[in-house]
């Protein structure tokens, strides 16, 4: 027999690697019903801008929500007495304040270190009705590095802390102790040493912070006052820093407490990262972020069941073209393997757009910001109280939309399974006769 | 005696899917030589495209055994028919059925792709087969962009460019018009005459029978009359 082409006898070959063909197959059997294709894909991405959307105002809300909360007063991270965050009594401090808050400004990532004395005292006030004392906590600050914006903000007629003698009172407390502006403040409690600690300001200024707590039982007194009344020498309770990131204040605590141990003169200092100081906030954030996944995992289910009726309708109508396949010899898995392509361009495509448009989405918005004064319509007073800024900045979570495209690929191949067995039983003689 | 490139004996094909079984072919006994052109004729229901399934692996017998360059079919698994297919069979169906995603050169390609064929080569073989068969101007055209005519040229090179010992054609002729027909067959026959190929094909149409070499007419799931009967092998 003359060959019709000089070819060597095939029977021998090694078997077919046909991915690089498959892949082109399947990008072009894409386009066969364009309409379908835009359609699916635009559920994909859609999917992925609603997750990466969601995340990154999520992330932006987040962001400002830990920066208020811990400028508030708990700062980024916090030096204290190993024992203190557990139990906190007066006599567990820090010694070598100096040397200690030499060490941590050197670090390139503190912005502001702040001392603090913290002690539980009676506090009284001469009233028009007489003299009331409540238990308080009282808090030493130096107004001259203090960070906290606690304090910073007081009610009209009043004043921030600004030198020795003077004193702020939360509004409640003020309120129940019948104490006004300009009036005197004594302090009676227990110093480190276990004698009187006592010490009398004047009152300067009231605040409001939002916190229940705080408001009904917080006094905050200089610093220095507060040392020579609880008898702190060259020591604190906690030394608050604020850094440059929150999101890095594991790292940061980890990375500085070493030198810490040798700059303390007394008490085994300890760096606590706001997660530790402030659990709660962190609880809260992730209790939000894993209550959306919910919402994600709702919104996935339901593309995927798109995802498959889109296959399901692509594998009935084909079905005279996987019999040709099949009858010529192609496996099935190979014919599925295609199908599989298909729905890894449907997905990669779909993700491409979304993420696409949830990074132009964020981009604009993060020119802008959101504006919370037209979210929080009504909510005014909490708005400045809290100093909010004016508009939320979403920041773009690079992981969501990592996690968002493996997930839509993941579920559109899970999908791509549901119509596999009918390839896989399909019989190429029943197949072909459908198209004559 | 040339050597048989297939051989059926007592085929027997019944479909029991409805109420009433059909007796599609009847214990067939039937050869196909090396080089020949038998053309498989008959009603509708005659058993003739069920016969060319049998004989091409897509459909089993219920009883008698076939083989194909002397590999008998009925111990096969699905995934041996599948690769006894790709090796030894070249079809062209009636409805052209080439991929329609691929331009011409690519459809006579993949299926030596699926041989595991390399790049370089097969291109050169399916320029080559097209040049041949005088389609090497539509090379780069998918089928929806070509005639009925020239998508089943490109059906019949994708057939025979991998050299098959057999070559199965249903209905080949149905969907072309008369002149489209002639050029068909006259191609089957450049390629049953010149390069050995073993054709067998199915079909109604008188035009297909009158270029075969030996037309078998089968009725009931059985074979009427055979031009160029031989009895098998005795030891096949």
């Amino acid at each position: 027999m003359s060959e019709l082409t000089a070819a060597p006898p095939v029977s021998n070959r090694a078997r077919p690697a046909v991915g690089g063909t498959l892949v082109t197959m399947a990008w072009r059997n894409l386009w066969r019903v364009r309409r379908r294709t835009w359609l699916t894909a635009s559920g994909v991405g859609f999917a992925v801008f609603f997750i990466v959307l969601h995340r990154s105002v999520a992330a932006g809300a987040f962001d400002m929500m830990i920066e208020l909360a811990t400028e508030q007063l708990s700062g980024h991270a916090q030096v204290q007495h190993a024992e203190y965050l557990e139990d906190p009594r007066i006599r567990y401090t820090v010694g070598g304040l100096a040397a200690v808050t030499e060490t941590l400004t050197r670090h390139p990532a503190v912005v502001a270190v702040a001392p603090r004395g913290m002690g539980f005292a009676l506090v009284s006030a001469d009233a028009e009705a007489g003299e009331t004392s409540f238990g308080a906590q009282v808090m030493g600050i130096d107004p001259a590095v203090e960070f906290a914006t606690l304090g910073k903000e007081v009610l009209p007629g009043g004043r921030p802390l600004e030198r020795t003698g003077e004193g702020l009172l939360g509004s409640v407390l003020a309120r129940n102790l019948g104490a006004e502006v300009g009036g005197d403040i004594v302090v009676l409690g227990t110093e480190k040493e276990g004698g009187v600690a006592a010490t009398a300001v004047t009152l300067v200024g009231l605040f409001n912070s939002g916190n229940p707590e705080l408001d009904r039982s917080l006094m905050m007194v200089h610093f220095d006052d507060f040392s020579e009344a609880f008898g702190l020498h060259d020591e604190a309770h906690t030394i608050a820093v604020l850094t440059r990131d929150a999101g890095a204040a594991r790292d940061f605590a980890a990375e500085v407490a070493p030198s810490l141990e040798n700059a303390a003169t007394a008490g085994t200092p300890r760096v606590h990262p706001w997660q530790e100081v402030q659990p709660e906030l962190e609880q809260f954030v992730v209790m939000k972020l894993g209550g959306a996944y919910v919402i994600y995992v709702i919104l996935v289910v339901i593309l995927a069941f798109m995802v498959v009726n889109t296959f399901v309708m692509t594998v009935y109508e084909r079905t005279a073209e996987f019999g040709m396949l099949k009858a010529i010899g192609m496996p099935p898995g190979a014919i599925f393997r295609m199908v599989q392509f298909e729905g890894l361009w449907m997905s990669v495509l779909g993700a491409a757009l979304g993420l696409a448009v949830a990074a132009a989405v964020v981009a604009a918005l993060s020119v802008q910001g959101i504006p919370l004064a037209a979210m929080l319509e009504g909510m005014e007073d909490m708005l400045g109280r809290l100093s909010l800024p004016d508009a939320l900045v979403p920041v773009f979570d690079p992981v969501a939309a990592l996690v968002a495209t493996a997930t839509m690929v993941v579920a559109v191949q899970l999908a791509v399974l549901v119509p596999a067995p009918r390839i896989w039983r399909l019989n190429a003689v029943e197949a072909l006769r459908d198209e004559e | 005696m040339s050597e048989e490139v297939v051989q059926c004996q007592g085929v027997t094909r019944v479909y029991a899917d409805d109420a009433v079984p059909v007796h599609a072919l009847r214990g067939v006994d039937f050869a196909v030589h090396k080089g020949d052109w038998v053309s498989l004729a008959g009603p509708s229901g005659s058993g003739k495209s069920t016969l060319l399934h049998i004989i091409g692996g897509l459909d089993r017998p219920n009883d008698g055994s076939v083989s194909v360059d002397g590999e008998d079919l009925g111990p096969l698994s699905e995934a041996q028919l599948s690769d006894l297919r790709l090796r030894k069979i070249g079809f062209v169906f009636q409805a052209y059925n080439l991929i329609p995603v691929l331009t011409a050169v690519e459809n006579v390609e993949f299926i030596m792709q699926l041989q595991g064929v390399g790049a370089s080569e097969r291109r050169d073989r399916a320029l080559e087969i097209l040049d041949r068969l005088g389609l090497d101007d539509i090379g780069d055209r998918r089928p929806g962009e070509l005639s009925g005519g020239q998508q089943q040229r490109v059906a019949v090179a994708r057939a025979v460019v991998t050299d098959p010992v057999l070559l199965l054609a249903d209905e080949p002729s149905a969907n072309l018009d008369t002149a489209t027909t002639k050029e068909l067959l006259e191609l089957l026959r450049n390629i049953n005459e010149n390069h050995g190929v073993t054709i067998v094909t199915a079909t109604h149409d008188p035009m297909v029978m009158g270029y075969a070499k030996r037309p078998v007419n089968l009725r009931d799931g059985a074979i009427e009359s055979d031009a160029g009967a031989t009895a098998p092998s005795p030891d096949a």
